[in-house]
């Protein structure tokens, strides 16, 4: 499918998760889609583990503010070897797409530890309120 | 009983009518009944469209209208030999027919395959399109619209499964229906065009295409009409197939040991679900040109506040689309669940919470919760 010419209602841009919340919700789309991260359903066929950690990346810049620059590089970092293990291991049958799974669980504790933190702090989301985000 | 013969016939003009004999039992004490509904093999009654039987195998006429037709030239003219008749070839079993329709208001009256049979509504302008193509909320839920406050509807049967009608139809078909979809996105949008490299030769490429025509009228719909309806149908679609995905790829990477098992598995499963659903919703809304980080009427896991009490409050369902609240969830909720009853005290007071669950979990996975009287 190629329409984005005349067609207003189709963004070419990828979506980029944009607070601390999608991107929690968007590592259980790398758990799931690892090693390959191909589409499917073919909706997506432009859809690969370079596309996706691009996604992931670009969404640890929206917020590295929020992060700190320590999070924010040791988030980068584990993003990198796990991508990684995974194009190591691209039939899935060689173990390193499990240590790769197990990186993604490290970038979930980071994410969900600075969610708890802004809360406990009463910092306010991007809506004025308090959530984590 | 004994009447006479004017009586008889004023009787008898009063049946025709409108099927009620008046003139009492006959001679031999028998009453005579009207039904409309014969079956053509051998003349017997049969029971009428929405009988315990219908949906089964009974043959039946093709309505009223046509029987009152057919009725009439039976009683001036000869009755019909089979012969007379077109039949359907695949009807025919050992001389027999067999799961047949009448169709006696055609020319020639012609019997067919009950298999094959048209919808007897279509032909009458019914809005049986909007079963394979709903648009509202109303179409998905049969009886949505009657159903009184706190009352719970299932989702209709195969309403979701775009491969399905598809596998039964044909590739000019399936053209025709895109093309349809261009030209309703044409009246919103003047200027649309859809390019695409060729027509899919695949059923997932071709679903894939009528998906994405489906989501372009809804963003359309709501961009330029600000009409949600469509928005909420697509909403709901795609959170079911997404939820059926996630449960899938989920149990799989469950027993590989890919997912952080804190509590439980089921928790760990659960989980999984909810947060793949979520990304994948806004990643669906995000290609359309949709917002759904709280600065439009959708939103996906947001705080919406309840102001009713003495201190704020809130909720975060999985979706918000207008006054339509959607949660995504392996164990069945209804209004004793405080997270159900809870969408239904926040702010921008749902019409309707909507649970959706992954269809491997049984019949009953889907379902709409109407909005009860809630004091506020």
């Amino acid at each position: 499918m190629n329409d984005t010419i005349d067609n207003p209602y189709y963004n070419p841009e990828p979506y980029v998760p944009a607070s601390l919340s999608e991107i929690y919700d968007f590592l259980a789309v790398l758990l799931g889609g690892a090693p390959t991260f191909v589409d499917e359903t073919g909706f997506y066929p432009e859809r690969n583990i370079d596309t996706r950690f691009h996604q992931l990346t670009e969404a640890f810049a929206k917020v590295r503010k929020k992060l700190g620059e320590d999070r924010y590089a040791k988030l980068i970092d584990l993003a990198a070897r796990a991508k990684a293990l995974f194009v190591a291991d691209p039939n899935d049958d060689n173990g390193k797409t499990l240590e790769g799974c197990k990186l993604i669980w490290e970038i979930e504790d980071i994410i969900q530890d600075a969610r708890k933190r802004r809360v406990k702090a009463k910092l306010k989301d991007d809506e004025g309120e308090v959530t984590g985000d | 009983m004994d009447i006479s013969a004017q009586d008889r016939r004023r009787a008898f003009s009063h049946w025709m009518r409108t099927g009620i004999w008046s003139g009492g039992p006959d001679a031999s004490g028998i009453e005579h009944k009207f039904n409309p509904y014969h079956d053509p093999r051998n003349g017997q009654f049969t029971f009428a469209p929405g009988g315990p039987r219908s949906l089964s195998h009974v043959v039946i006429s093709y309505g009223h209208r046509a029987n009152s037709r057919a009725l009439g030239l039976a009683r001036s003219s000869p009755a019909p030999s089979q012969t007379a008749l077109t039949r359907d070839p695949a009807v025919v079993m050992d001389g027999q027919l067999s799961q047949a329709v009448y169709r006696p208001d055609e020319s020639p009256a012609r019997i067919e395959s009950a298999s094959s049979s048209r919808n007897p509504r279509a032909a009458r302008g019914s809005n049986s399109g909007a079963f394979r193509d709903p648009m509202t909320l109303e179409q998905v839920f049969p009886g949505l619209r009657s159903t009184p406050a706190g009352g719970i509807v299932a989702l209709a049967d195969n309403l979701f499964d775009l491969t399905g009608p598809l596998r039964a139809a044909n590739a000019v078909l399936v053209q025709n229906w895109t093309n349809q979809l261009v030209n309703q996105i044409r009246v919103l949008a003047p200027g649309y065009r859809y390019d695409s490299f060729g027509f899919p030769q695949t059923l997932q490429g071709q679903a894939n295409q009528l998906n994405h025509l489906r989501w372009t009228r809804a963003a359309a719909f709501l961009r330029v009409k600000g009409e949600l309806r469509p928005i909420e149908v697509e909403t709901l679609r795609f959170m079911q197939e997404s939820a059926d995905r996630a449960y899938d790829i989920g149990l799989r990477k469950l027993r590989a040991g890919r997912l952080k098992v804190r509590l439980s598995e089921q928790e760990a499963l659960g989980n999984f679900v909810d947060q793949q659903v979520r990304a994948d919703m806004r990643e669906r809304y995000a290609l359309f040109g949709i917002r759904s980080d709280g600065a439009g009427p959708v939103r996906v896991n947001r705080r919406e506040n309840d102001s009713s009490g003495s201190e704020l409050s809130y909720r975060r369902p999985d979706a918000r689309v207008g006054a339509i609240a959607f949660d995504v969830t392996l164990t069945p909720k209804n209004l004793q669940t405080q997270q159900v009853r809870g969408f239904f005290g926040t702010d921008f007071r749902p019409t309707h919470v909507i649970i959706v669950r992954p269809r491997q979990l049984g019949s009953g996975h889907t379902y709409v919760i109407t909005r009860p009287e809630l004091k506020r």
